[in-house]
């Protein structure tokens, strides 16, 4: 315990500028989003910016584009943004890369040929790869409450917390997701590189896949092994509730990442 | 006393690569134990399988009475290592570095310890405070030796330790290890420089392509060292015909013989003593002619 406290620790020191630094900036997006939301609702630009879209995008996203294109929609925009989606996915990747990046530089021999248990290492990596995006999200939602407060028209633009909570936690889950497959290749890796190069390729590759396949029928056969697939934000928008289903795959997938790559770390060459 | 370290019919390959093969060695306890080989020799690999940093292919070895890879947790609380390439993060300071792996020990590292082995190595506050990426070569391997140093550790594993160190540094080295050894500290030494192994090990073990192909105490390789035997003599002589059995000839001059004696010089001092002699230098024996010679490959 007390080695795992002291890994923590020294990973905390060198991941904490890059987590809060990350953090105020997505919270602050999400202050300027509800600025945004606030000014389009006082000016009744809704109906303005739904007029100027293209018919195909109109007849693509259907009712979801008038769901979107509201104060819900743009306050929520900051949870599934692509943008925000890349930066939290390199903010895990640059977490669990610490794992493989240990083996790189030597750093690990330092590390293993002191009492130290290899359970350790990888346990240190898994709570930041959970603690990194909780950090991330919660001032995300603390961006969006804050702008809420400091903006909104008391009336009629304040987005329901129930919608705010259900976006962040699905979010949260697709980064933990993301960090789990991300510890699971770092485990047999040796380079940060290597991690956050490979995993970062199959984050772009599957959400690709997931936006074709809610444009083009063919391809929703292999949706499914999209993690995106299971992050629905448009739909919470639109009144849905978080699916249990969806939530349940992202962490089952993120757990099996992570054992995966705590039994490989247990038993191989460093 | 128990061994520190025993290894028996250790194996690691790395695909078709045998790195170590059936290698089987003890290292008594309390002892200075030089560990020696070309480069690819397979010295740190072993060194990495009595860490548990590798898992063996074949074989066993244990540390401080503790299976390496069954207890390891408990065979690393008393053993300091420094590794031959030190893997420091170059943003951290030597005062991080020194205070993460303090906390990653399990012996105490007091303040006192760690104080004396800064001064002794002349790492001051100033160096300390500067990150690692700015250190020479030599103040890394220095840093490196105040972890390996700083537990108070039974069971010493340096790696290279004298690389880059400037030899007023070295001489500290040799002090400290000398020091290990008179308070019954083992220390497991890999090095390339033979003169230093000379100087400090008590026993040697030499590999060769992963096998081992000696392992003898200092003084008896020392003895199968050939000496070189320089004679001067005050007149012309004519050119040895037979000399004494264990001497042969390197070099022969009108007035000065240059031999070389693998056996005890006494029959050489004999012969020549009816000679018109000026000058006889005897050469000390030396561990590096013998062990360089394991080091070649046998001829075919």
């Amino acid at each position: 315990m007390r080695a795992f406290l002291a890994l923590c620790r020294h990973s905390g020191r060198r991941f904490r500028t890059l987590v809060l630094g990350m953090s105020l900036v997505l919270g602050g997006f999400q202050v300027l989003l509800a600025a945004v939301a606030d000014w389009l609702q006082r000016q009744s630009g809704f109906g303005q910016l739904a007029g100027l879209a293209p018919p195909a995008v109109r007849q693509l996203m259907g009712t979801s584009l008038t769901g979107v294109l509201s104060v819900s929609g743009v306050v929520a925009l900051g949870y599934f943004h692509a943008a925000v989606e890349a930066a939290l996915v390199v903010l895990v990747l640059a977490v669990a890369g610490e794992l493989a990046d240990e083996i790189g530089s030597g750093f690990v021999d330092l590390v293993l040929t002191r009492p130290v248990q290899r359970a350790a290492v990888v346990g240190r990596t898994i709570v930041g790869v959970l603690l990194a995006p909780t950090v991330a999200v919660g001032s995300m939602v603390l961006g969006t409450g804050l702008g809420q407060v400091l903006m909104a028209d008391a009336t009629e633009s304040v987005v329901s917390g129930r919608l705010i909570g259900s976006v962040a936690v699905n979010l949260w889950c697709l980064i933990v997701c993301w960090g789990g497959i991300a510890v699971a290749v770092a485990a047999f890796a040796r380079r940060r590189a290597s991690v956050m190069g490979l995993v970062g390729v199959a984050s772009l590759v599957t959400l690709l896949v997931d936006y074709l396949a809610r444009a083009w029928q063919p391809m929703d056969r292999v949706a499914w092994l999209s993690p995106f697939h299971y992050f629905s934000p448009v739909e919470l928008v639109m009144g849905a509730n978080l699916g249990l289903r969806d939530v349940s795959v992202l962490l089952a997938t993120g757990l099996a990442g992570m054992t995966v790559g705590m039994i490989v770390y247990l038993r191989r060459d460093v | 006393m128990a061994d520190a370290i025993v290894i028996e019919g250790l194996t690691k390959r790395f695909g078709r690569l045998t790195a170590v093969e059936a290698l089987s060695l003890r290292v008594a306890s309390g002892s200075v134990h030089g560990f020696l080989g070309l480069n690819g020799a397979g010295k740190t690999t072993t060194i990495r399988l009595l860490l548990g940093l590798l898992r063996p292919s074949g074989g066993r070895a244990f540390v401080l009475g503790h299976d390496c890879q069954r207890a390891g947790l408990l065979a690393r609380a008393r053993v300091g290592y420094l590794p031959a390439e030190l893997g420091f993060y170059a943003d951290m300071t030597g005062r991080e570095v020194l205070r993460v792996c303090a906390r990653l020990s399990g012996a105490g590292v007091t303040a006192t310890r760690q104080s004396s082995l800064l001064d002794r190595l002349r790492l001051g506050r100033g160096d300390l405070a500067r990150r690692v990426g700015e250190y020479s070569t030599g103040m890394r391997r220095k840093l490196g030796l105040v972890l390996a140093f700083q537990g108070d550790p039974a069971l010493l594993i340096l790696d290279e330790p004298t690389e880059g160190l400037d030899p007023l540094m070295q001489g500290v080295l040799h002090t400290m290890l000398a020091e290990c050894r008179g308070e019954g500290r083992t220390v497991f030494l890999s090095s390339h420089v033979l003169a230093e192994v000379d100087r400090v090990c008590d026993r040697v073990a030499v590999l060769r392509n992963g096998r081992l192909v000696l392992d003898a105490s200092v003084e008896e390789v020392r003895a199968l060292a050939p000496r070189r035997v320089r004679i001067a003599f005050s007149g012309e002589v004519p050119a040895p015909v037979r000399l004494p059995d264990g001497v042969r000839v390197l070099a022969v001059g009108p007035s000065e013989w240059e031999l070389e004696a693998t056996a005890a010089i006494g029959a050489l001092v004999q012969f020549v003593g009816r000679l018109p002699v000026a000058d006889l230098e005897v050469s000390e024996r030396r561990l590096e002619d013998v062990v360089i010679g394991y080091y070649r490959e046998p001829a075919s």
